[in-house]
C-alpha cells in the first residue's frame, strides 16, 4: 500500500474532549480529565475507493469523520488530502481548501437551509469557490448535476424549497451540493441511516455511481454492516475511539480476526431460520469513555480476555495480505 | 416571504379564531394609518388653533368637543396619530437596528463576549420599562428624537434576547455546519443561513414592540416628558384632560384614551395573529 497514490492519509488522529469539572477540582488536579473520543487513529483511502468505518454508537465514528475535514478541530495528528497538509491550514486557506473535501450528513431534513431554494443551496459552493463565471453558467452546472442525481425535471426542482421534498430527494440535494465543487474526498456520515429501506438502496447506488465517475475517495461511516458491504472496498472497525481491525470487505466478512469484529459479524441476522450458529456475545456494557480500561479497551467484554491484555497497546499489526488487527492473540 | 404566505391563504385566515384576530388587528391598524397619512384632509380644524368656545360638549360642529383652550379634540386625536406612529416607528427602528445585529453577532461568536453583553442587556431588561424611559427622557430633554431614543433604549434588550437565543440554537443546526463545510465565510453564514431563519420571529417582536412603544410614549407625554405643546399628542391631551374630570368634562379624556387603547389593541392583535401564522410549528400542520 504505497502512500503516494492515496488521496487521504490520516496519521495518529486524536480528538480529546475536555470534561467540565468544578473549578476548585480543576485547580487541584494536574491532568484535566478528557473523553478520548478518537485516540490515535490512522488510515488512508485511495481514489475511487470507499473505506467503511463501522462501530456501535459512541465509538467515535462521527468524530473521526468531522475531524478529518476539520469541522471540529482535532487535538493532534496529521491529515493529508490530495497531497495537501490539512492540519497546517488556517482561516482563509482552509476555507479555500474545503472545495476538495465535503461531507454528507446523516439527517437530510436538517442539513439544508429551509429558507434557501435547493438550487441556490447547491449553487452556493460554486459562488464561494468562484467556480463558473456568472449566474447562468453556474445554474447550468447545477441543473446538469440535478439530472445526474436523478432530481428530474431539474428546472422545476431548482426553485423548490427543502420542505417540498421527500427525505430521499433531500439527501440527493445534499449529495449534489457535496459533489458540485468536484471534490477528491467525501465523508458520508451515516448518510443513509435515516432513509427508508427502499430509498436507501437507491441513494447507495447513486453514491457508488458518483464514486466511480468522480474517482472519489469515500469515508463511509455507518453502523449498518450491510450498507458498508455494498459500497466499500475496505472496512475499518472502531471500538471506543480505536480502530481494532482493517481489512478488505471480503476478507473481513469471511475471516474476521478481532474478537469485536467477530461479535459484530455474529450480530448480522441470517435470513434462514434453519441455520444455527454459535453466537459469541460480549459481556457486560460498553465501558464509560471517561474511565477507560487499561491496556486493550475491549478486554472487559472480550470472551477471550487474558492477563496479558491489561498491558498491551491496541496497535494495529498486519496479519498478512493487508489485514490489520489490534488483537495479537488471535490469528 | 410572509406576504406571499398571507396572500395565498386569506380564506384559511378567516377560518379560525387567530385569523379573525389578525384581520381585526389589521383593520384597526389600517384605520389609524389612514388617519395619520390623511390627517390634514380628515381633520375639520387645525389642531393647534382655538376653533370655538372652550370646553364645548361633543356636538355636530365639534364631534368630540373642545378643550379648555378651545382646540378641537377630534382634530387633535386625528393629528395625534401622526405623533404616535412616528415616535413608535423611530424608536422601534433604532431598537431593532441596534438589537438585531448585536444579538446576531454576539450569539454567533458566543463565549466570554456573550456572557458580558448578555449580562448588560439583562440588567437593562430587568428595569421597569417606563421608569427607565423616564430617567433617560429626563436626561435628554423633550423632542421627537430624544423621546424616540429613550424608548428605543428600553426595547433594545428585547430584540437582543430574542435574536441571540435563536442564533444560539440555529448555529448548531446541521445546515449551518454544512455551510461551514462548503467553505462559507462567517458573514455569509450569518446573512444567508442564520438571519433568514430568525427573521420571522423578529417581525412578531417588531409589531408587539410598536404597541408597547406607543404606550410608553403616551406615558412619557402624560408625565410632561414628551413633545412640547401645542403639538397634538394623545398622552399630553390625556394629562391635560384629567384636570377637568371633576367638572364632568369626560370627552377630554375618553377620546384620546380610546385612541391609545384601540391602536395598541390593533397592534397586539395583529402581532398575535402574525405569531400564530409565522410560527413554523403551527405552519407545518397546515
Amino acid at each position: 500500500m504505497s502512500k503516494t497514490e492515496s488521496v487521504v492519509v490520516v496519521n495518529n488522529l486524536k480528538k480529546y474532549f475536555p470534561l467540565k469539572i468544578p473549578w476548585l477540582e480543576a485547580l487541584r488536579k494536574k491532568e484535566k480529565p478528557t473523553v478520548k473520543a478518537v485516540d490515535n487513529i490512522s488510515f488512508d483511502i485511495k481514489s475511487n475507493e470507499a473505506l467503511g468505518l463501522v462501530g456501535e454508537s459512541g465509538s467515535g465514528k462521527t468524530t473521526v469523520g468531522r475531524s478529518t475535514i476539520r469541522l471540529i478541530e482535532p487535538t493532534n495528528g496529521s491529515i493529508k488530502i490530495h497531497n495537501q497538509d490539512i492540519m497546517s491550514l488556517k482561516g482563509e486557506s482552509l476555507r479555500r481548501a474545503r472545495k476538495n473535501f465535503q461531507i454528507i450528513f446523516q439527517d437530510p431534513m436538517a442539513s439544508l437551509n429551509p429558507y434557501m431554494s435547493i438550487g441556490k443551496s447547491v449553487m452556493h459552493p460554486l459562488e464561494i469557490h468562484n467556480i463558473g463565471s456568472n449566474f447562468k453558467e453556474r445554474k447550468e452546472m447545477v441543473l446538469e448535476l440535478f439530472d445526474k442525481v436523478n432530481l428530474k425535471p431539474s428546472k422545476e426542482f431548482f426553485n423548490r424549497f427543502p420542505r417540498q421534498l421527500s427525505g430521499g430527494q433531500r439527501q440527493r440535494v445534499v449529495i449534489a451540493r457535496a459533489i458540485i465543487t468536484n471534490p477528491k474526498f467525501i465523508v458520508s456520515d451515516e448518510a443513509t441511516a435515516m432513509l427508508d429501506v427502499s430509498v436507501r438502496s437507491q441513494v447507495l447506488k447513486l453514491m457508488l455511481r458518483l464514486k466511480d465517475e468522480y474517482k472519489l475517495a469515500f469515508l463511509f461511516i455507518t453502523h449498518d454492516l450491510a450498507s458498508a458491504k455494498y459500497i466499500c472496498e475496505r472496512i475499518a472497525v472502531m471500538y471506543l475511539g480505536k480502530i481494532v481491525e482493517v481489512a478488505s470487505t471480503r476478507e473481513l466478512f469471511e475471516h474476521p480476526l478481532h474478537p469485536y469484529t467477530k461479535i459484530l459479524m455474529g450480530a448480522i441476522p441470517i435470513p434462514d431460520p434453519t441455520i444455527k450458529r454459535n453466537k459469541i456475545m460480549p459481556k457486560g456494557e460498553i465501558p464509560s469513555p471517561t474511565n477507560m480500561p487499561k491496556g486493550c479497551r475491549f478486554r472487559t467484554r472480550c470472551p477471550y480476555a487474558k492477563k496479558e491484555c491489561e498491558d498491551m497497546d491496541m496497535e494495529l499489526t498486519d496479519m498478512g495480505s493487508n489485514h490489520l488487527s489490534a488483537c495479537p492473540f488471535i490469528k | 416571504m410572509f406576504s406571499e404566505k398571507i396572500g395565498k391563504n386569506i380564506k384559511q385566515l378567516v377560518g379560525d379564531s387567530s385569523g379573525i384576530m389578525f384581520l381585526v388587528g389589521l383593520f384597526l391598524l389600517i384605520i389609524f394609518v389612514v388617519m395619520a397619512v390623511f390627517a390634514p384632509y380628515l381633520a375639520p380644524y387645525s389642531p393647534i388653533k382655538p376653533t370655538g368656545a372652550p370646553l364645548l360638549h361633543p356636538q355636530a360642529s365639534h364631534l368630540m368637543g373642545t378643550d379648555n383652550l378651545g382646540y378641537d379634540v377630534f382634530s387633535r386625536v386625528i393629528f395625534g396619530s401622526r405623533m404616535a406612529f412616528s415616535i413608535a416607528a423611530i424608536a422601534t427602528v433604532i431598537a431593532a437596528a441596534v438589537g438585531i445585529p448585536t444579538g446576531l453577532i454576539v450569539g454567533y461568536i458566543g463565549g466570554k463576549l456573550d456572557s458580558v453583553i448578555t449580562m448588560i442587556m439583562d440588567s437593562v431588561y430587568t428595569f421597569p420599562g417606563l421608569i427607565l424611559a423616564i430617567a433617560i427622557a429626563a436626561m435628554l430633554g423633550q423632542g421627537l428624537i430624544n423621546i424616540s431614543l429613550s424608548i428605543a433604549v428600553v426595547y433594545i434588550p428585547t430584540y437582543y434576547r430574542v435574536i441571540r437565543s435563536q442564533v444560539v440554537t440555529i448555529k448548531s443546526e446541521l445546515y449551518v455546519e454544512g455551510a461551514r463545510a462548503i467553505g462559507a465565510k462567517s458573514p455569509t453564514i450569518l446573512s444567508k443561513y442564520i438571519l433568514p431563519n430568525v427573521l420571522p420571529s423578529t417581525i412578531v417582536v417588531l409589531s408587539m414592540n410598536i404597541a408597547d412603544a406607543i404606550m410608553t410614549e403616551a406615558g412619557l407625554s402624560f408625565l410632561g416628558l414628551g413633545i412640547a405643546p401645542p403639538t397634538p399628542d394623545w398622552g399630553y391631551d390625556l394629562s391635560k384632560g384629567q384636570q377637568f374630570i371633576l367638572q364632568n368634562d369626560w370627552w377630554l379624556v375618553v377620546f384620546p384614551g380610546l385612541a391609545i387603547i384601540l391602536i395598541v389593541l390593533g397592534f397586539s392583535m395583529f402581532s398575535e395573529g402574525l405569531n400564530e401564522y409565522l410560527n413554523p410549528n403551527i405552519g407545518e400542520k397546515r
